[in-house]
């Protein structure tokens, strides 16, 4: 399972995941556009430990769904949320948005 | 083999859960809380035996209760302690798994959760738990075999070694030090039953005259 990095924004980012996960990959995707409305919410109101939370979730189960970028991604929101960093919490969130709109999964 | 999946992060609960129910674990259950689990275990009920769980998959970091407490709660219950506890942890958690294995845990994996790692994880300490539990059930059968010897050496009746009876009126002395009539010791320490009678002698002095062979 692996990410193929993009580094034009408007090029597709294809991931190769296990055929075991295929059911799982919908409703994994789904909760991580949630969890992007969910941080701008929290960063607008200054709740640094849901974002904290939400960072360090994603990171302990993005990688397991073949998503590595997710937990990078999210490993970056745990830490900015542990250092209150508003800039780098939104800069990430932005990040997490952008891999989302992009990504397309490939089913091995 | 039942596992339990304690985590509060339903993705992770999913994602085990599919594992290793494609690796054929067939009851595979989950909790969102350690409170959830407690319910599941019967915590604070022993008659539910620990709900029959064998293994438990237990995340490190989650609200209201950690997995470190949780585990610590799990094990000072006398019905549960025997069930082996695999922490679910991300790498820099470490100073947690210390104080996680002194509470009882027995292995760790790593998330993002690798699934050739977890399942050779999960294969190991369920191999260990069968064999335990087969050792504890053979301990407890070889415990009841032996308090039945014991009990049926207490009742065994068996005359041996050295008998202390008297020269003159011939009685016995007895295991607890008092003098018996012979055939009451006898009667208290073997099968045999008396048939009362006369030897010649006795029966020539008593009944002088009597003839034997008319008797």
């Amino acid at each position: 399972m692996h990410d193929s990095g993009a580094k034009n924004p408007a090029e597709k980012i294809i991931v190769h995941v296990d055929k075991d996960l295929e059911d799982l990959i919908p409703g994994f995707l789904s909760n991580r556009r949630n969890d992007v409305a969910s941080l701008t919410a929290a960063l607008g109101k200054g709740d640094y430990d849901t974002i904290r939370v939400l960072g360090h979730t994603m990171k302990g189960d993005g990688g397991g769904y073949g998503f590595d970028a997710i937990s990078d991604i999210g490993g970056a929101l745990e830490q900015a949320a542990k250092s209150r960093n508003g800039e780098e919490i939104w800069k990430w969130a932005g990040e997490l948005s952008s891999y989302l709109e992009r990504v397309e999964v490939v089913y091995d | 083999m039942s596992i339990l999946i304690i985590d509060d992060s339903e993705d992770s609960r999913v994602l085990l859960k599919s594992i290793l129910e494609a690796s054929g674990y067939r009851e595979v259950l989950t909790a969102e809380s350690a409170n959830h689990a407690f319910m599941q275990l019967g915590l604070n009920d022993p008659k539910k035996g620990g709900g029959g769980v064998d293994l438990i998959l237990l995340d490190v970091l989650m609200p209201e209760m950690d997995g470190v407490k949780t585990c610590r709660e799990i094990k000072a219950a006398e019905h549960l302690q025997d069930i082996p506890i695999i922490m679910v942890t991300t790498a820099k958690e470490m100073e947690w798994l210390q104080l996680a294995f002194v509470a009882g845990a027995v292995d760790y994996i790593t998330k993002p959760v690798n699934k050739v790692e977890l399942l050779a994880r999960v294969r190991s300490v369920l191999k260990l738990k069968h064999e335990m539990d087969s050792r504890k059930a053979r301990e407890q059968d070889l415990a009841k075999k032996t308090q039945e010897l014991q009990q049926a050496l207490r009742e065994l009746k068996v005359l041996r070694g050295f008998i202390p009876i008297c020269a003159s009126c011939k009685k016995v002395r007895n295991d607890k030090g008092y003098w018996q009539q012979v055939e009451a010791y006898i009667r208290d320490h073997s099968e045999a039953q008396f048939t009362h009678g006369f030897c010649p002698d006795c029966l020539n002095k008593l009944y002088p005259g009597f003839d034997q062979d008319q008797g």
